[in-house]
């Protein structure tokens, strides 16, 4: 095989990886803010569920929950899944970990703001959603930035493990390429590929934390 | 002060506890339009709380508020709108709850008055002149032209037209509550709170504070002040209440009362402030 088709083979899988890390971003960003108010919630119901949720997530491999995800169907409901369901579990089960980690994230970074700011808002009459989102959310970000970033990239690396259930992102196309030709060349690709697209994302959280410079907290 | 001068805040027989301990224990107390009342005492009076209540940023649990003719809080017993609101059941039992308005009655209540904090508590992303234009397009929906003239208008009266764009961190203490009390005057309020304004300035910086207070006090604006500031408080407040243990033990005007007070803990108190000057 020519360098030039294990490269393009090996591209055809980044674009599954990119997608898988762009959905679960997409997904779990929001998502997480939601659990994070429920782990926040006054309701004791509501605050256990979302504690179990977010311990589970954290407290076993994330290939052990894509397996779950995967045959779950199948084994304890006895749907036949379609081809096309390798890739939505992996999505599903992206999103729901990585809103776990998220959701803790969120919540330091939310109750980590003074209690002043939101008694500022209130005496001026601002609404309890007008204060979340216009005073303390942007607050929030500024400070949780750096933890979100790690977990970023950690994600960007965390795409491989779908090659378990076999969605031919870039690591499984790599692994069948090393299989058949008998040569790690296709692994140092890969590896250059994980490490050029972390570079990408590492500036371009930089920057992002670079925007919110133009405050200081005193 | 003109004598019979409508009242802006009355408190009447208030009441708070925070788990076993009551903080307030039935105090009065009312100001009338023009007039700055001081609040002094020692900490852990009640002061502060009472301010708080009056901030509605803590409800009484039992008592009345009233914002001008406006009744904010009421008896159950005085016969407005039962049943809602939320009393600890520890005061309940001798005392009849506080019943509040609905909470969006309550949210357009709070334009009535402007509070100064003690730590500012100024937004951080937001610019000097941000700061007091965005309440006044988020809550009063004023539009941008109009918030911003408002914003320098405020600004060049605290002397800070210089620093509009200007962030908090980038200001001094004195600079910041001079910020936040332009951002408390913003939306017209009818009386303007102060908890502590200076506490957390150094003595240099508190004077400039303490003389916009004085200039506020000259245009007649109604201010209820809790200060650690005796010396002010005898020179710009019309009236000081002296708070103790939950009570507002003596009450009148600002001079007599600091020059010959009456009651033994208000003495004790301000001699005791006299032997640390």
């Amino acid at each position: 095989m020519s360098l030039e088709t294990m490269i393009s083979m090996l591209l055809e899988g980044s674009l599954t990886s990119l997608a898988i890390f762009a959905l679960t971003l997409i997904g779990a960003l929001p998502l997480g803010l939601v659990v994070a108010f429920g782990r926040m919630a006054k309701n004791p119901v509501i605050k256990g569920i979302t504690w179990f949720y977010i311990s589970i997530m954290r407290g076993t491999p994330l290939m052990l929950q894509l397996f779950v995800v995967y045959f779950g169907p199948y084994y304890l409901l006895g749907i036949q899944s379609s081809p096309d369901w390798r890739f939505t579990a992996v999505i599903t089960a992206f999103i729901i970990n990585y809103a776990a980690y998220f959701a803790e994230i969120y919540r330091g970074g939310i109750e980590s703001i003074d209690r002043g700011q939101y008694e500022a808002a209130e005496v001026l009459g601002y609404s309890s959603l007008q204060t979340f989102f216009l005073i303390i959310l942007p607050q929030v970000i500024k400070r949780i930035l750096p933890s979100l970033t790690n977990e970023v990239i950690t994600l960007i690396k965390d795409t491989s493990l779908a090659f378990v259930i076999s969605v031919s992102e870039m690591f499984t196309v790599a692994k069948a390429i090393v299989a058949a030709q008998k040569t790690m060349t296709a692994f140092g690709i890969a590896a250059l590929f994980y490490y050029v697209f972390n570079a990408i994302v590492s500036f371009i959280m930089g920057r992002i934390e670079r925007v919110f410079d133009f405050y200081k907290e005193d | 002060m003109l004598p019979d001068a409508p009242r802006v805040l009355e408190v009447k027989n208030a009441y708070k506890r925070f788990g076993a301990v009551e903080v307030l224990k039935g105090v009065s107390l009312s100001v009338h339009e023009g007039e700055v009342v001081a609040l002094i005492g020692s900490s852990g009076g009640g002061k502060s709380t009472l301010l708080r209540c009056a901030s509605l940023l803590e409800r009484l649990d039992s008592g009345e508020l009233y914002f001008a003719d406006r009744a904010i809080a009421t008896s159950a017993t005085s016969g407005i709108e039962p049943a809602t609101g939320a009393a600890t059941p520890a005061t309940s039992a001798a005392k009849p709850p506080s019943v509040y308005l609905s909470k969006q009655a309550l949210r357009s209540a709070r334009a009535f008055f402007g509070l100064v904090f003690q730590n500012f508590n100024l937004f951080p992303h937001y610019t000097a002149l941000r700061n007091i234009t965005e309440p006044l397009i988020a809550v009063e929906k004023m539009d941008k032209k109009a918030a911003q003239a408002r914003g320098m208008e405020l600004l060049a009266k605290m002397g800070l037209t210089d620093k509009a764009n200007a962030y908090p961190f980038q200001l001094s203490g004195g600079q910041q509550q001079r910020v936040a009390i332009a951002r408390a005057l913003a939306p017209n309020p009818k009386i303007l709170y102060f908890d502590e304004p200076t506490s957390a300035l150094d003595p240099e910086i508190t004077a400039e504070i303490l003389k916009i207070i004085r200039d506020l006090a000259a245009e007649n604006m109604t201010m209820l002040i809790v200060t650690h500031e005796i010396n002010f408080a005898r020179n710009v407040a019309d009236r000081v209440a002296f708070m103790d243990q939950g009570l507002i033990l003596e009450a009148g005007p600002a001079k007599e009362l600091i020059d010959n007070p009456t009651n033994e803990r208000t003495k004790a108190f301000l001699s005791r402030l006299g032997d640390s000057d």
